[in-house]
């Protein structure tokens, strides 16, 4: 008797499966059109451009607009995260898929797209630049140009000298954030007075670094001195870095981060570096944070809970420290690291060499290293590799820039971007992990840093030759 | 013994295609690699941290069905269809969330506080303890539900005889609960092995496991090892971790085979009768504890489950934040649900035709039957990364709808084994005797489709694609090869919690997206299971 009537569940079904049809009919309308419509826009250019999501390309996103109705070129920025960034475009350029133009990396993906011949350098592309865009070049911050933007003119015979391989789209280097309000606090400041005889200010140089975080940390408040990251990924190396170049200790015997081949005497295992590596590890009962969870992101957030004095912080994370909702948090202030040097940093416009429109690449990129989109830019984020940048009135009100500006002048390689990066970063955080937790001796930590780096490096530059 | 050609074939063609689209392109690369014999030893540095990965998804494997498998008992007295019941569906959300999601929530509920500076402090092990908690959270509440469901199918004959001779809870348990439960105890197993082996979010997130803390896992080493050799060349980096992968899987093939085994030995113990419960503790009166517990258990339990979301939304600002890349993401994720789904039924209809006899427990050739299965599960995800990103050089990203065609077959085929295994398991109640009476009697394959499957399993059948839906959408492997193209929720996910770009503010915004779409799955889950209900209700009234 049932299979006369319609049973309403059947209309019921019937309609279920129309509207997912419809839906999906959407869907590859939508996708058919979309295709369509970028094939038949194929006479306006399309520039993709590849890079982590951070502040800078943010910065550059938010700029397209004025370029797009400038030059008719469209611009299709593709934000990914760190090692998807990465992974992404080394694949691009191995497989020659040509997906992406212009690629924004980190300074130790130079040496490996170089070498590999990934990517059209200046000298390819200088017929392309329009003369009247050069002049920013004088501009860039001399050693961070070459620290990110160099290499060798031969690989295979270091001595031939280098050349400008790509310019730098971020400058970065560490610098020291501190907690205002615990400093200008004037109880503060009598306490330090009566103790040791002199006036509390920040620190410039390190032994008052240690003193003033050892003033600080107060675990009944508990308020601390310093906030270290101790977190894998790079994070303990940089920090440790940092302190190496407070007692002048370099990692490898060279002048760029790039340099070095199976030659390249390696210092870690020497008595300034167990100086300098005891002094980071004397630093534990003044630190907040449980070090080996802590990274950029949670640095900020631990030095943001308003009860930590001091970190050394990346200038491409000091704004979310220096900001708020889009307002200046001005509880925090910004200097350059203690002693003479700061460290150098940043990354690379590199065009793909599959790229079909080198040409408009290379443009674009000369129009963003304008003084006046650089102004723009830093508004928003950007650590500019630009010195006049710095200089403009626009950007005086950003807290960190006089800082950073300091830093970048007297910045030099202290951090390394070779083949061998990522083998002494994990080399050196394991050991370091380990020895801030007790388990090893510093004298013994840097004995096996030494050794296994050697021995990986030997190994490195043998599959690279 | 009836045997169904047509469903050998379409197994055959079917896992064909699955091997062909993630070996061929890991031979392409590899092919003239030579594999070090010094890697098959655990003792390096990567037998090391196998080792650890392995215990770990062993004992998170037995802990989450130890787990489900008791507090199922507590709430075994609540009625499936009952309103109680129907409220029982929250367990499924922890599961529906992901990966990512679950670091997310745990890290923002914990960060800051003495107890997560305690668990940090107390090192390897007590990070690993954490882990596991956090794995039994995921999954637990999952095994509860499915153990529950199970128990709730019970023979009432059954029910009725342990009532009229007095059965003890434990004889109870011997002989009626463990050996109805037998399968599904054994797939939900698998289930935990092999969602704990590659997991590597929570670890990564929430702890920053390093070599220098020992709290690394498999995963996280290939993908680091990965990373630092693509300074070298990326085909560097794909041969060396290609080498180091074939290892893994052999091992993974030998450890999963024998624990198998071992489970099923483990479970079938009790249930012989030679094996008899001599120990004293079986007297006590386990039955009025329960009783005692039992009105509080299931109120405790859904506190548990909702208390990392309120603790989320206490210690997080929301900024919510939508453009059409959501709408797409939940669009294109339904309809690789609805494909996956479809694919994975026409598996395991034609497994069932095609093996009747092998398929209708676990046993020994089932045993096999599923370890091929599963073998894809067993493959390090950085080599499907390869493999993906080895195709797209291949098949070029030109075409849109070539893209999304690879992207929802890639789906389909990553999420076959767990699906299928699931609606394989679910089919074991279709006897061989059933199917053989309805082909010796003739009746058209379309009838048998018809009343034997669609109609008997189309419950569990829709459940699988609610499953197909949170895999794919929580997915982190074949979404980020496609991000660029087809927007991901994981991809955007991972970009608003680590990195230059992080915006804790944001990703709780989308997090609060993605509970509300799980929520809205399992509503309909609901909804579904009451409509049966009632329409098996008024069938049986008219």
């Amino acid at each position: 008797m049932g299979s006369i009537r319609k049973q309403p569940k059947d209309t019921r079904r019937i309609l279920v499966l129309v509207t997912v049809g419809i839906l999906i009919g959407l869907l590859i309308s939508y996708f058919g059109l979309k295709s369509y419509l970028s094939k038949r826009a194929s006479d306006k250019v399309t520039l993709t451009i590849l890079g982590e999501n951070s502040s800078n390309l943010q910065a550059m996103e938010a700029l397209k607009d004025n370029y797009e109705k400038q030059s008719l070129v469209k611009l299709d920025f593709k934000p990914n995260t760190f090692e998807d960034a990465f992974n992404k475009a080394n694949q691009d350029f191995a497989n020659k898929t040509g997906l992406y133009d212009i690629v924004l990396q980190y300074n130790f993906s130079l040496s490996s797209f170089v070498r590999n011949h990934y990517v059209l350098t200046l000298d390819e592309l200088s017929s392309k630049i329009p003369d009247g865009q050069k002049q920013f070049e004088k501009d860039i911050f001399p050693n961070v140009w070459k620290e990110v933007g160099y290499y060798y003119k031969n690989p295979q015979n270091p001595s031939a000298g280098d050349v400008k391989i790509a310019y730098p789209f971020a400058a970065n280097t560490m610098l020291l954030a501190y907690n205002k309000q615990m400093f200008n606090d004037p109880k503060n400041k009598m306490v330090y007075l009566r103790k040791y005889h002199e006036e509390l200010e920040v620190p410039t140089d390190w032994p008052h670094f240690k003193q003033v975080a050892e003033f600080f940390t107060n675990l009944e408040n508990p308020t601390f001195g310093v906030c270290i990251a101790g977190a894998t990924g790079g994070w303990l190396y940089y920090e440790w870095c940092g302190y190496m170049q407070g007692f002048n200790q370099r990692i490898m015997d060279k002048n760029q981060g790039w340099e070095g081949d199976t030659s390249t005497k390696v210092l870690i295992n020497s008595a300034k570096a167990k100086e300098a590596t005891d002094f980071f590890l004397s630093m534990k009962p003044y630190n907040a944070g449980n070090f080996v969870t802590v990274d950029g992101n949670e640095q900020v957030r631990i030095m943001k809970q308003g009860n930590v004095a001091m970190a050394l912080v990346w200038s491409d994370y000091i704004r979310f420290l220096t900001y708020n909702a889009g307002e200046i948090d001005s509880r925090f202030g910004v200097t350059p690291v203690p002693g003479s040097k700061s460290m150098l940093a940043g990354g690379a416009f590199y065009i793909n060499r599959q790229s079909k429109n080198p040409g408009e690449a290379i443009k674009y990129i000369t129009t963003l290293l304008q003084k006046e989109n650089q102004v723009a830019l830093m508004k928003k984020g950007l650590c500019s590799p630009l010195k006049t940048a710095y200089d403009d009135p626009d950007v005086q009100n950003i807290p960190y820039i006089p800082a950073l500006k300091h830093s970048l002048d007297r910045g030099v390689y202290w951090i390394e971007a070779g083949p061998d990066a990522d083998l002494i970063s994990n080399t050196v955080t394991n050991y370091l992990q380990k020895a801030w937790n007790g388990e090893l001796s510093s004298q013994d930590a840097l004995k096996k840093i030494q050794h296994e780096v050697v021995v990986g490096r030997k190994d490195i530059f043998s599959k690279i030759n | 013994m009836f045997r169904f050609k047509l469903g050998t074939y379409i197994l055959v063609t079917i896992i064909l295609l699955l091997v062909f689209s993630i070996i061929v392109p890991l031979i392409t690369i590899g092919g003239h690699s030579k594999i070090p014999f010094e890697v098959f030893s655990l003792r390096s540095e990567l037998g090391f941290v196998y080792l650890k990965s392995i215990i770990f998804s062993i004992v998170s494997s037995v802990c989450c069905v130890l787990f489900g498998f008791i507090f199922s008992q507590f709430i075994s007295g609540i009625k499936f269809n009952s309103p109680k019941g129907r409220k029982l569906i929250v367990f499924l959300l922890p599961m529906t969330l992901g990966n990512l999601t679950i670091a997310f929530l745990f890290k923002q509920s914990l960060f800051n506080t003495a107890f997560f500076s305690g668990i940090i402090k107390g090192g390897m092990y007590m990070q690993y303890l954490a882990l596991l908690i956090i794995q039994i959270w995921q999954y637990g509440f999952l095994f509860i539900y499915l153990f529950w469901v199970n128990t709730s199918s019970l023979s009432q004959n059954k029910i009725e005889i342990a009532k009229a001779y007095h059965f003890s809870y434990w004889v109870k348990l011997r002989d009626i609960i463990l050996p109805h439960s037998r399968n599904l105890i054994i797939l939900l197993f698998l289930l935990g092995f092999v969602f704990s082996l590659y997991d590597d979010s929570k670890n990564q997130f929430l702890f920053k496991a390093s070599q220098g803390t020992e709290t690394e896992l498999i995963n996280h080493l290939l993908m680091r090892t990965y990373q630092s050799y693509l300074l070298i060349n990326p085909q560097y980096a794909s041969e060396a971790i290609l080498q180091s992968s074939i290892v893994i899987i052999f091992y993974n093939i030998v450890i999963f085979f024998l624990t198998l085994f071992c489970i099923n030995y483990i479970i079938l113990l009790p249930t012989k009768s030679k094996f008899f419960f001599k120990i004293k503790f079986i007297n006590l009166p386990l039955t009025s504890l329960t009783n005692k517990f039992r009105s509080v258990v299931p109120f405790l339990l859904v506190i548990l489950v909702i208390l990392p979301f309120f603790l989320t939304a206490w210690r997080t600002k929301i900024s919510l934040h939508t453009d059409q890349d959501i709408f797409i993401a939940v669009l294109m994720s339904g309809i690789a649900a609805i494909t996956a789904g479809i694919l994975s039924i026409l598996f395991g209809i034609s497994a069932k035709l095609a093996f009747p006899k092998i398929l209708q427990d676990f046993n020994t050739r089932s045993t096999i039957f599923f370890l091929l299965l599963f073998a894809l599960l067993l493959i390090p995800p950085i080599c499907i990364l390869i493999s993906g990103f080895k195709w797209m050089a291949w098949l070029g990203y030109d075409s849109t709808l070539i893209l999304l065609f690879i992207w929802i077959l890639a789906h389909s085929f990553t999420s076959l084994p767990i699906l299928a295994s699931f609606i394989v398991v679910n089919h074991f109640r279709l006897s061989m005797n059933e199917l053989d009476y309805l082909h010796a009697t003739k009746v058209p394959l379309t009838t048998i489709l018809s009343v034997s499957f669609l109609k008997r399993f189309q419950a569990e059948y829709i459940l699988t694609i609610i499953f197909a839906f949170s895999f794919i959408w929580n997915e982190s492997t074949i979404n980020k090869i496609y991000s660029d193209k087809i927007p991901s929720y994981t991809s955007n996910l991972e970009m608003l919690i680590t990195g230059r770009g992080a915006d804790y503010s944001k990703a709780f915004g989308f997090v609060l997206i993605s509970i509300c779409l799980s929520c809205c799955c399992l509503a309909l889950w609901n909804y579904i299971l009451f409509k049966s209900e009632k329409l098996s209700l008024n069938n049986e009234g008219n």
